[in-house]
């Protein structure tokens, strides 16, 4: 679906200034998932930029993004007022019912927390977040204060598999959600496959038409090549096969 | 009045817009966003005789005014096409091109003759995919072997038959007239021109099979110019196609002398790209009071527009 957009609020969250929050209203209600993106079109760049859906309250969604290159350097200079062109809701987004009446556990990584932040609203018998920020990436303080305080928050990485895989000894998790680098979400498959534990994991790969048509965005299954962009980005927690 | 409606390969089209192989799927992936039978005609992804996965690594990447791709041809294979996706295109009422790509000769005959027998109304030629070892490129560079490849086909099948040529040539003239000789019912130029990216940060080529097919608004003029040169050689109708993004695009490739237009990249900038420049070209004969496309194939042969147009 083709959507205009006005942006709403555009802050820096890091004294780096290389992750901020968009805030776009649109001018039509969608139904949103959380994990689902939206196709983001930038002035002389040929191909739209995929960014995760972070959040969406009425018409008005949030993003929360790290600037890799000139598409999000541009987003990130948006204005309040300014108009942009959006595709979507686009992808697989999480599916909440898999968690319902569970313990879950939310773990994300760096700038892959963004598709995670919608499930805080899912209704989850109990959810523990495991986010992890480069310390240098995100600061903790000012992420905080725009989002909610139920977060476990933790400062490397690393740790967040660790803090989880510790929290094993004593807690037992129904359900995992997932998004973060490559490497973390390979690990993490083998958490969760040594522990038993069902999940779903959101991943990235490069995109140029975001809707199924260029097959660039491929990435292996154990089901062979998939479409990040149709048949992802989130996929059950053993189906994908990283190659770190 | 349908100004669009073009007869053209002996098939009657509601319009001369079609999409570029390997940008479309098969019909499947724009549904969301409107019906493909507002097309022209559906052009399908390449397809090989058994299922291909394709390349492994980065597929694409973006590149000033276009983007490289690299994907090798990923299809289910001609069989699964004809059995699971071309009876539902052909209930829906579309007009469908199947392009294939064989490995060598009896391939292409082989998969020719399983499609004579099925609702497909017409076969592509692919002798230009960049991405694929054997075959592709490697047959579209020679005139001999285009001409082989045509006749052989047009010996076993009684539909139309285009065949669809690589830029990445000395003299694609001289390529053009031997598929013309050799009985090809039509020509699609171009397929994407050889390229490379390369990520600073790394210091690697940026795609999985270090070259890959460059193709968006960035090949527009050199597509341009070999629909224009080709046009004047041959008699057979030709697809034009390579950045076209916009019913400007569009007509620029009409005057030049294509009878079709197909829209590749412009499905991946904007899933709405095709509609949008089929308004455009309604409105635009509108304005200028042109009473048939058919009528600016080849203007820019012809003097332009004549006065009050």
């Amino acid at each position: 679906m083709e959507l205009k957009g006005l942006v709403k609020s555009n802050e820096f969250l890091t004294s780096q200034r290389d992750v901020f929050q968009l805030r776009i209203e649109l001018n039509r209600e969608f139904e949103f998932k959380p994990g689902q993106f939206i196709n983001v079109y930038c002035p002389n760049k040929v191909l739209p930029r995929p960014i995760s859906i972070a959040d969406k309250e009425g018409n008005i969604i949030t993003l929360l993004v790290r600037i890799v290159g000139e598409g999000t350097d541009f987003l990130s200079k948006t204005k309040i007022g300014d108009r942009v062109k959006v595709i979507g809701p686009l992808g697989k987004g999480f599916n909440t019912s898999h968690g319902m009446d569970k313990k879950v556990a939310i773990i994300g990584g760096g700038i892959g927390v963004a598709p995670l932040l919608g499930l805080r609203k899912a209704n989850f018998k109990d959810a523990k977040y495991y986010l992890g920020f480069n310390s240098e990436g995100i600061l903790v303080e000012e992420f905080k204060k725009v989002y909610p305080t139920t977060i476990t928050y933790l400062t490397e990485d690393t740790t967040v598999l660790e803090a989880f895989e510790e929290s094993l000894k004593t807690e037992v998790y129904n359900f995992v959600y997932a998004c973060g680098p490559e490497g973390m979400l390979k690990k993490l498959q083998d958490i969760l496959q040594k522990n038993k534990i069902p999940g779903e994991l959101s991943v990235e790969k490069k995109m140029a038409c975001g809707v199924g048509g260029c097959l660039i965005c491929t990435c292996e299954t154990t089901k062979g090549k998939k479409r990040v962009c149709k048949e992802g980005p989130v996929f059950d927690s053993q189906e994908v096969l990283f190659s770190e | 009045m349908n100004k669009l409606h073009t007869e053209v390969f002996g098939i009657t089209l509601k319009n001369p817009i079609t999409v570029g192989s390997g940008t479309y799927g098969f019909g499947e992936n724009y549904k969301e966003f409107y019906s493909p039978t507002e097309l022209g005609a559906i052009t399908v992804k390449g397809m090989t005789m058994l299922p291909r996965e394709g390349n492994s690594g980065t597929r694409g990447a973006e590149t000033p005014g276009g983007m490289l791709n690299c994907v090798g041809l990923q299809n289910p294979g001609i069989d699964v096409f004809i059995k699971d996706y071309l009876p539902k295109l052909k209930n829906e009422g579309n007009i469908v091109f199947a392009n294939i790509a064989g490995k060598d000769i009896e391939e292409f005959v082989e998969m020719a003759i399983k499609l004579e027998n099925s609702q497909v109304d017409l076969i592509e030629l692919n002798l230009s995919c960049p991405n694929v070892k054997e075959g592709g490129i490697a047959f579209g560079t020679s005139g001999e072997m285009v001409g082989l490849i045509t006749r052989k086909v047009k010996e076993v099948t009684g539909k139309p038959v285009v065949v669809k040529l690589t830029p990445n040539v000395t003299d694609i003239v001289s390529i053009a007239v031997a598929a013309e000789q050799n009985g090809a019912d039509g020509l699609t130029l171009i397929n994407t021109l050889l390229g490379m990216a390369i990520d600073v940060d790394t210091g690697n080529p940026i795609l999985g099979n270090v070259f890959g097919g460059l193709s968006g608004p960035a090949i527009k003029p050199v597509a341009l110019k070999m629909v224009y040169q080709v046009y004047k050689h041959v008699k057979i109708p030709i697809i034009g196609m390579g950045g076209i993004v916009n019913e400007r695009d569009a007509l620029e490739f009409f005057m030049a002398g294509a009878s079709m237009i197909g829209v590749g990249t412009g499905n991946f900038i904007d899933p709405m790209c095709p509609l949008k420049i089929k308004e455009g070209l309604e409105r635009y004969l509108d304005i200028k009071g042109i009473g048939k496309i058919t009528e600016i194939v080849g203007l820019a042969h012809r003097g332009g527009l004549t006065d009050g147009k």
